[in-house]
């Protein structure tokens, strides 16, 4: 069933040269971390905090459950770079075979320039403009994490590190030591952006961190859908990307968190993210894994007061020689608090998908209702799919559920395909895309047909 | 005692001193390791007691211990111990150190049913089922006092064997069943942690067509701490495994359930099923669930599930309004709960041990 299906590793290898403003030295001390400081021009307690944050990740022991981490070297990596301002990188100078895939894959063209690395140079972004200014009226901040302790120090000072503590494991303290850009993100009380906020929107900032900051701040009734990443294949020059994403949802926000990465297969992505809902407040994660060496990412929710929600949605994609650790959290704190979390993996090539979740119920949180389902889809034999779900229970007012399952494709659903009059490597390709409906569902529709595509690519194995 | 299992012995031992105790042992492994150590201390002098096999071999069973058995057989236990990677640290160190093995040998294709008081167990001692093949046995052990031995189980070809054990006193239990082509192995179990209990049940799919299945009733109460390992390794093909674990915590109980499904690469054609279902009858029950499965090939069809939840308003209500107090409500649906897990129960004689265990 296999032999028809070959995947073109070679799409993610593509790079551009960049040339730095300023970049530090290969390697982690003090002197890194106060350079990075004085770059973006921080206030002191923002580097108080960095150096404690340096001090525990030297502290803390890799970590030695989950993926294989072994191939880092936290010496090699350069911490941070500031790409040169007026970089003289043209649409033209973009290979063709970049540019077809773009194509296929049918992404924007603001967005197709700045994954191809000419982000600086694009200046068409009227619309967004015109969005941006309208949201700003009505006291939504959306900006570079990096200028956030200069502009807002007293939202940032509150919140910064609250969700996930410096302390909270090793990557986290190394990107709260070394972190750059990022988004920061306040909707004042009551208000409601109807379009969701995107990454792209900001695309003058230097080029996507590898160690990224995001802090959301939804206030009392307010609602927000972010999304960050994209489905286009993205070369990064380093191979860590360790993140920190931390949201706080206050009273009867509603936050809708949405990513889909494709890093190139040299990167181990191991993000941290979390958030806090509060009194009757909706926290979604909607959470797309496919490219990357590594990822271990286990979106969090805190269900911390009483009616707070939590959805969570997770599919991942591994093809040969990656391993995709992703899973989900739910903390239980509160009672009346609700939390689903629905996760699909499909492994390929010899690809490895581990489903790793936690759900915690505390002693205070009576009539919790949780729901966990797990499903994998085994496209060949040399391929594999772990699940460890592991559920903690401290009180016996609750309604726990949980549900697994492992299969390949049906011969039965492909021999029904077939004969409809579909090959056979349609017919499977049609399977996969159905079996990630569920997420596609949930993304915006530029990004759903962007996703259908790329499955598609994956399946058939031939870019350009 | 052969060449080949002092080896293995020696390599339990030395494997026992790399290990770490696991996090939660952690909490109780005084309590653990000192029943572990100082019996195994005095185990000479108990073997007297061991000796009267009269009960046994009158089935025509051959009754030996591990050093007077050919060599035939001591290479099929080697095997057997040698397979160790689900074991923590205290069941390597008893594994490792214990001296007076005995072994069980059931002839080919004689059917057996045994009643027995577990004396090795107690003694600190190895018990090891070798069935031959063709051979059908019902074994029904019977707990005295505080057991703390490993048992194992060889299945020969076409063999079947069900096997029921409760763990009332005791403090730790092993139990391992090795499967070879066609054979049948079924794990019953009643657990009644009195306060500090560790479980592992093991079955593996060496071989092709063989089919292993754990049913387990578990009654936590009171301040116990207990961790409960249930695991299903496929090595072969065409195998089936089904592990069903039900549960009742009161009390102040404290548990961990980890269940394990683990099909290799080679393990075509596999079906296997995990469900753990917990009722918690006490808000301060404390309870983790960890039905995991690993699975490195796609021809197979493996799926868990877990629940866990309080006991059904519309059921108590229902009993209630018929007169019931609430204890006495609670009480039968508790018991129905575990009691549906003994429909599954083919061989009469366990199954009178099995709903014996709910009275």
């Amino acid at each position: 069933m296999a032999n028809n299906i070959d995947v073109n590793t070679s799409k993610y290898y593509f790079r551009d040269p960049i040339r730095y403003v300023f970049r530090t030295p290969p390697g982690l001390n003090a002197q890194v971390v106060r350079e990075i400081s004085k770059q973006h021009q921080e206030p002191k307690w923002m580097l108080d905090l960095r150096l404690r944050a340096l001090q525990i990740f030297r502290q803390k022991p890799m970590p030695t459950w989950g993926a294989d981490l072994s191939g880092i070297n936290f010496d090699e990596i350069v911490y941070y770079l500031r790409p040169h301002q007026e970089e003289s990188h043209d649409w033209r100078e973009v290979p063709k075979y970049i540019k077809k895939t773009f194509d296929r894959l049918g992404i924007p063209q603001a967005e197709r320039k700045f994954l191809a690395g000419v982000g600086a140079q694009y200046e068409s972004e009227i619309i967004y403009h015109n969005l941006k200014e309208k949201w700003e009226k009505a006291g939504v901040v959306f900006c570079d994490m990096s200028d956030a302790p200069r502009l807002y120090p007293e939202l940032v000072k509150k919140y910064f590190a609250s969700v996930v503590p410096l302390a909270d494991n090793k990557f986290a303290a190394l990107n709260s030591a070394v972190w750059s850009g990022g988004s920061f993100i306040y909707i004042p009380k009551g208000v409601k952006v109807d379009m969701p906020l995107q990454t792209y929107f900001r695309i003058n900032s230097p080029t996507l961190g590898q160690f990224e900051r995001t802090l959301i701040i939804a206030d009392e009734g307010s609602q927000v859908h972010y999304i960050e990443g994209c489905t286009a294949p993205m070369y990064s020059r380093s191979s860590l990307h360790s993140a920190v994403v931390e949201i706080i949802a206050l009273k009867g926000a509603r936050v809708r968190y949405t990513t889909i990465q494709n890093w190139s297969l040299n990167v181990y992505n191991l993000v941290t993210k979390r958030a806090v809902a509060y009194q009757d407040a909706l926290v979604e994660w909607v959470d797309g894994n496919l490219g990357s060496k590594v990822t271990m990412k286990y979106p969090c929710v805190i269900l911390k007061e009483p009616g707070a929600k939590a959805d969570i949605l997770s599919i991942a994609f591994a093809g040969r020689g990656q391993h995709q650790d992703s899973g989900a959290k739910l903390i239980h704190l509160a009672p009346n608090t609700s939390g689903k979390v629905v996760a699909k993996s499909i492994s390929k090539d010899g690809g490895r998908t581990s489903y790793r979740g936690m759900v915690t119920v505390d002693k205070r949180a009576k009539n919790c209702q949780i729901k966990v389902n797990c499903d994998a889809l085994l496209l060949d034999e040399k391929s594999r799919s772990d699940t460890y779900p592991l559920m903690q229970i401290n009180n016996n007012q609750v309604k726990m559920e949980h549900e697994a399952s492992v299969s390949k494709i049906s011969e039965q659903q492909l021999f029904y395909l077939q004969s409809r009059g579909l090959s056979r490597e349609e017919a499977e390709r049609m399977i996969v895309a159905g079996f990630l409906d569920v997420f596609a569902k949930e993304l915006p529709l530029e990004y759903a047909v962007e996703l259908n595509r790329l499955i598609e690519l994956e399946m058939e194995g031939s870019v350009g | 005692m052969g060449k080949s299992l002092k080896k293995i012995k020696q390599n339990l031992a030395r494997q026992a001193e790399q290990l770490n105790l696991p996090a939660e042992t952690k909490l109780w492994s005084g309590q653990l390791f000192v029943s572990a150590d100082s019996s195994l201390v005095e185990i000479n002098k108990i073997t007297a007691g061991i000796r009267d096999f009269s009960k046994l071999s009158a089935q025509g069973l051959k009754v030996k211990y591990l050093f007077e058995v050919s060599s035939y057989y001591q290479s099929q236990i080697a095997t057997a111990l040698a397979f160790g990677s689900f074991r923590n640290k205290i069941d390597l160190q008893q594994q490792s150190k214990s001296i007076n093995d005995v072994v069980i040998i059931i002839p080919p294709r004689r059917k057996v049913k045994l009643v027995f008081d577990n004396l090795v167990g107690q003694a600190g001692g190895n018990l090891f089922f070798v069935a031959q093949s063709g051979s059908e046995v019902e074994i029904v052990e019977n707990e005295v006092g505080v057991g703390f031995g490993s048992v194992f189980v060889i299945a020969g070809k076409e063999s079947r064997i069900d096997y029921f054990f409760a763990k009332h006193t005791s403090q730790r239990g092993y139990y391992q069943a090795d499967l070879k082509q066609g054979s049948t192995v079924n794990f019953y179990s009643s657990v009644k942690p009195k306060d500090f209990f560790h479980l592992t049940v093991v079955i593996s799919h060496w071989q092709n067509f063989s089919q292993g299945n754990i049913r387990s009733i578990f009654q936590a109460s009171g301040i116990s701490k207990s961790v409960v390992n249930l695991i299903n390794y496929h090595y072969g093909k065409n195998t089936k495994g089904d592990i069903i674990f039900r549960g009742v915590g009161k009390g102040k109980a404290w548990s961990r359930v980890n269940g394990f499904i683990i099909i290799d690469k080679r393990a075509f054609v596999t079906d296997s099923y995990l469900q753990e279902d917990l009722l918690l009858l006490s808000d301060q029950v404390n309870v983790k669930a960890e039905p995991n499965l690993e699975i490195l090939n796609n021809d197979v069809r493996a799926s868990h599930g877990a629940t866990l939840g309080t006991v059904d308003d519309s059921q108590l209500y229902y009993l209630r309004s018929r007169g019931l107090t609430k204890r006495q409500a609670e009480k039968i649906i508790e018991k129905g709960f575990l009691r549906s897990v003994a429909d599954s129960i083919n061989s009469d004689l366990i199954k009178t041990y099995f709903i014996d265990q709910l009275k």
